[in-house]
């Protein structure tokens, strides 16, 4: 989808999975200035299983750290139901906590994209339309049902958007230090092949 | 040797690129600016909630005995998760980069089982002075502050700052 197009987001039903009321009234706000309905929303993951058996939905997007399971649990189930509807729905996973091991988590256990919080608009929007435009194919195996994690990398997602407040990475000496969104990007896409300026 | 079944390629169209592609819609451009504009809205309701939530790390603290048990630490870990997601949707950058130290923090003491109180507390004050309406700080002091709660980390994590260094 060019930079330019419009994006119809009034026929898109999004549940959000998030212990945190008030990241899930941000993301409520977000979404209605995109357009979108009122997402319907679920704080933990036996509940958004729950919602997500008896719903219809395009988009989940879910936090990693939910209170009753870590958020790849909530994925990784979602992974493995026969209705292909939940099978194959894009995947949005927020965390405010980017060390590698947790990206890697996430993007092991089958989600579309990782975001790193406090989520901006552009940041959302951008990697929204990526997710819903991106050619990749769906890899089933034993162990991992999801996007292919390895194709090839054509740019990054249009606007390329990141705020300034993102990189965090100088506040301390972590194990691992929490990673940029653009550095998110680069891992959950690594075959990378050419980045547009 | 453990034979594996081969990989299935499924070339799925998501449901989610028809509906954004179907006729009518935002450009771009407004969407965001009209995203925004609601986020600014609710920072006279999210705000307060900020305040609330130092305070509400502040009496887990209190309430806790020193060292501080896995159980206070997850609940002091799971409020500072809320700081740092409002902090840094509304631009106070300073008490979201604290509050992503006192996490980290955390998140390394939580492994070991326990944490000394007055590192967490350190932490707290540090984000009151950086709470929204507070006095201005420069940018040297909040340099100097963040290195100094670094410090802190690396000791508690390492043992020493030199042994971290090394």
């Amino acid at each position: 989808m060019a930079r330019s197009a419009n994006a119809n987001f009034s026929k898109v039903q999004a549940l959000i999975v998030d212990s945190d009321n008030f990241s899930v009234e941000i993301l409520r706000q977000i979404f209605d200035g995109f357009g979108m309905p009122e997402a319907a929303s679920a704080s933990d993951g036996e509940a958004a299983m729950a919602v997500l058996q008896n719903g219809k939905f395009d988009l989940l997007v879910c936090e990693a750290m939910l209170k009753d399971m870590p958020g790849a649990n909530l994925v990784r189930w979602v992974r493995s139901q026969a209705n292909p509807r939940l099978r194959y729905m894009p995947i949005l996973m927020l965390t405010g906590h980017t060390q590698l091991g947790n990206v890697e988590s996430g993007r092991d256990s089958g989600v579309n994209v990782v975001i790193k919080k406090p989520v901006s608009p552009v940041v959302l929007y951008d990697r929204l339309v990526w997710a819903a435009d991106s050619p990749r194919p769906f890899v089933e195996t034993e162990t991992y049902v999801g996007p292919d994690r390895r194709f090839k990398f054509t740019g990054m997602p249009e606007g390329g958007g990141r705020r300034q407040t993102d990189l965090v990475g100088d506040i301390g000496d972590a194990k691992e230090p929490n990673l940029s969104q653009d550095e998110i990007d680069g891992f959950m896409k690594p075959a990378r092949m050419m980045v547009f300026e | 040797m453990k034979k594996y079944k081969a990989a299935k390629l499924i070339y799925r169209t998501p449901e989610l690129r028809a509906l954004l592609r179907s006729p009518g819609g935002t450009a771009r451009k407004q969407a965001l600016a009209r995203a925004s504009e609601n986020v600014c809205h609710l920072s006279a309701d999210l705000l307060p909630a900020l305040y609330a939530e130092l305070e509400r790390a502040e009496e887990i603290v209190a309430a806790a005995p020193d060292p501080l048990p896995p159980s206070s630490m997850r609940e002091l870990f799971e409020c500072q998760s809320v700081i740092y997601n409002l902090a840094g949707t509304f631009g106070e950058t300073a008490l979201q980069r604290i509050s992503a130290n006192l996490s980290d923090l955390l998140a390394d003491m939580i492994e070991r089982g326990s944490c000394p109180s007055e590192p967490v507390h350190v932490h707290l004050r540090a984000a009151h002075m950086f709470a929204p309406g507070m006095p201005h700080v420069s940018e040297e002091a909040l340099a100097m502050l963040l290195n100094h709660l670094a410090s802190i980390r690396a000791f508690l994590r390492d043992g020493t700052r030199e042994k971290m260094q090394a």
